[in-house]
């Protein structure tokens, strides 16, 4: 009785081909969306021409505490998504449902970078991450280890701002000088003002607290060059979450980022003193502009050694990242080895330059 | 008439008395290179002018400085010295020094005479009014400056007061009482081919090897953490960066008077050291003069 009272009607789309009536899929590399049906291919001026002869198809949503049930608009099959989630798979016939409801209001986006690159290159990245890390299992990059991998949409939020920064700091001079059999030290005190100006935009922090921030830190910068303005159209293909960490959360970080960056800008037009301490240090934020957009990410879930390992992938440069297990056994050969190396060299070099140069 | 002769057979007389000594004459033909020098052919007037001597004599009074019975005595502690010790050890006076300094003629005499590679010479050079004390392979290690120093101390009012022969047998006495006291240090050793080299500092090239390989490991290890939180905003600074307030201002100075006794600025020797240089012959020795 209850689930039937928390009943909401929700709507579920995916994207339509105007010719066939199949889904259609994004593809990264025409920034296209073509249908694997009647093999056409759409950009996202048709989509639009074409989407309002089309009525959307009604799903019923079943409050379910921590998840919601969707019906696929394609198949009838239940949906299972958590609260943040806007587009997803049906998993009986792997349509993307994007949940509308979920993109409008407060959750309104305004941009989005679509996908650049797709799957095979991440698998490509995964392949290659050997490369530099000497230290990585042998095994490790093998594609059999990925276990799972989806191309999410990230929500983040974007803060451009003019800032002025205050900082003020003690500063010391020192000057030593020797008369007779005595040392006199002079110790000047200054009081070190230092204001500027600068401005900064688009600096990221995700809205999702399910991401981990260490990567989502990690696979910056993207180029927003390639925001454009938002369509439903480009989820398709991929998952894609709404935000549920608010904008107000997120300025925290976005502030510590930004003041440490003020901080050392200030920092460097001190000069001329044997010490300084800083005293305060102080911001201000003028014309603070917020966008909510949505990001690509490709996240590879690993599975080696009964131990998994989350990567992500920039969806837009193609930046793989992802600690990577350490061989114990290469660590200590490396070791070994160099060990050995520099050894010889020393006896080298000392055999060569130093032994019989008395 | 007849004093004239004896005069004239007197100073024939004096080359056979020191041609006594010499066991060969050399020439360009044969110069007679010792095995321990690596000939150059640089090397070849500084051997032409360096007496061949016959090295079993041990005692080379060119100066007349010693008479028969002193120098028969110098040659009997000169053996038991050797006989003692291993080492070489030559006692040598002159009155023309045809090389650069006292430490020249000294070099260029062991080095280019079959004399062991380990010994120690003492040298009374009357021209330019130095004793050098000179000391070869093995020998350098148990004569280090300051046993130099004070063995030249030991005989410097012997040599002021002309007592050549005094001087020579404290020199002998001294040398064996150092010698019995053994060598001071542990950085040097010999190569195979018995020149003084410095030991190889395994220690050290361990620890270093080791630093070295950690922070290596370290780093590649660092390499395989990918995952770090961003603290700042430089890569979204754009670059209109303006100081709009520039401001020092004095607030207080204080002034602290330490008192600093002036230190003198000679340097103490420290113990164990050893200096050495090397002669014509590339073969490096130990050892120090005096004027007297």
């Amino acid at each position: 009785m209850e689930l039937m009272r928390m009943a909401k009607r929700k709507t579920s789309v995916g994207h339509k081909c105007p010719n066939c009536h199949a889904n259609l899929t994004f593809k990264p590399k025409s920034q296209n969306w073509i249908c694997e049906y009647c093999d056409s291919e759409f950009s996202l001026d048709d989509l639009k021409k074409n989407e309002q002869k089309y009525e959307e198809k009604k799903v019923v949503e079943e409050y379910l505490g921590e998840f919601d049930v969707y019906r696929c608009p394609d198949c009838g099959a239940e949906i299972i998504t958590d609260l943040n989630t806007v587009a997803t798979f049906c998993i009986y016939c792997k349509n993307t449902s994007i949940i509308k409801e979920r993109l409008v209001g407060k959750f309104e986006l305004k941009y989005i970078i679509p996908f650049k690159n797709t799957k095979e290159d991440a698998i490509a990245a995964f392949k290659k991450l050997g490369h530099g890390h000497p230290l990585m299992p042998k095994e490790f990059a093998d594609i059999k280890n990925i276990s799972e991998i989806r191309g999410i949409y990230i929500p983040f939020w974007l803060f451009s701002s003019s800032v002025d920064g205050r900082l003020v700091s003690e500063g010391r001079r020192i000057h030593t000088r020797y008369m007779g059999d005595y040392r006199y030290v002079t110790t000047e005190v200054y009081e070190i003002v230092r204001e500027g100006n600068v401005s900064f935009s688009y600096v990221p922090n995700d809205g999702s607290k399910k991401f981990d921030d260490g990567i989502m830190n990690s696979i910056e910068p993207f180029n927003y060059d390639n925001l454009v303005l938002f369509s439903p159209s480009y989820l398709s293909g991929f998952y894609a979450e709404k935000y549920d960490l608010d904008s107000n959360e997120a300025k925290k970080n976005i502030e510590m980022r930004i003041k440490n960056t003020v901080s050392d800008l200030l920092g460097t037009q001190v000069r001329g003193y044997s010490s300084n301490t800083v005293k305060s240090m102080d911001i201000n934020y003028d014309n603070l502009k917020v966008e909510y957009v949505f990001l690509p990410v490709w996240f590879l879930n690993i599975k080696y050694k009964d131990k998994l390992y989350t990567f992500a992938m920039n969806g837009e440069n193609g930046k793989l990242i992802g600690n990577i297990p350490v061989d114990k056994k290469k660590m200590i050969i490396t070791f070994l080895i160099v060990f050995v190396l520099v050894f010889l060299i020393c006896i080298l070099f000392f055999y060569i330059f130093i032994r019989g140069n008395l | 008439m007849k004093k004239l002769y004896v005069l004239i057979i007197f100073i024939l007389c004096i080359p056979f008395r020191v041609n006594a000594i010499e066991a060969c004459i050399r020439s360009y033909d044969n110069l007679y290179v010792p095995d321990k020098v690596e000939y150059k052919d640089s090397m070849r007037d500084n051997i032409l002018d360096t007496p061949c001597v016959d090295v079993s004599r041990k005692v080379y009074d060119y100066a007349d400085l010693f008479t028969i019975d002193e120098e028969e005595r110098i040659y009997d502690e000169v053996s038991s010295f050797i006989n003692r010790t291993g080492l070489d050890m030559v006692v040598v006076s002159i009155n023309y020094n045809n090389k650069e300094n006292a430490f020249s003629y000294a070099a260029d005499f062991y080095d280019y005479n079959e004399f062991s590679y380990d010994g120690i010479l003492f040298l009374i050079d009357m021209d330019t009014r130095e004793y050098y004390i000179l000391t070869s392979g093995e020998a350098i290690f148990y004569f280090d400056d300051n046993r130099i120093d004070s063995i030249l101390d030991y005989l410097y009012y012997d040599m002021l007061d002309s007592d050549y022969s005094g001087a020579s047998f404290k020199f002998v006495s001294k040398s064996l009482d150092y010698y019995e006291m053994g060598i001071i240090t542990s950085k040097y050793t010999f190569d195979s081919k018995g020149n003084i080299v410095r030991k190889t500092p395994v220690v050290l090239f361990l620890v270093i090897s080791f630093v070295v390989s950690l922070v290596v490991v370290l780093i590649l290890k660092g390499r395989n953490k990918k995952v770090k939180l961003s603290d700042d905003a430089d890569k979204y600074l754009n670059n209109d960066f303006k100081l709009t307030r520039k401001e020092d201002r004095f607030l207080r100075k204080n002034t602290q008077r330490f008192y600093v006794p002036r230190t003198s600025s000679s340097t103490t020797s420290s113990s164990g050291g050893f200096s050495t240089r090397s002669g014509s012959s590339g073969i490096s020795h130990g050892g120090g003069g005096r004027k007297f």
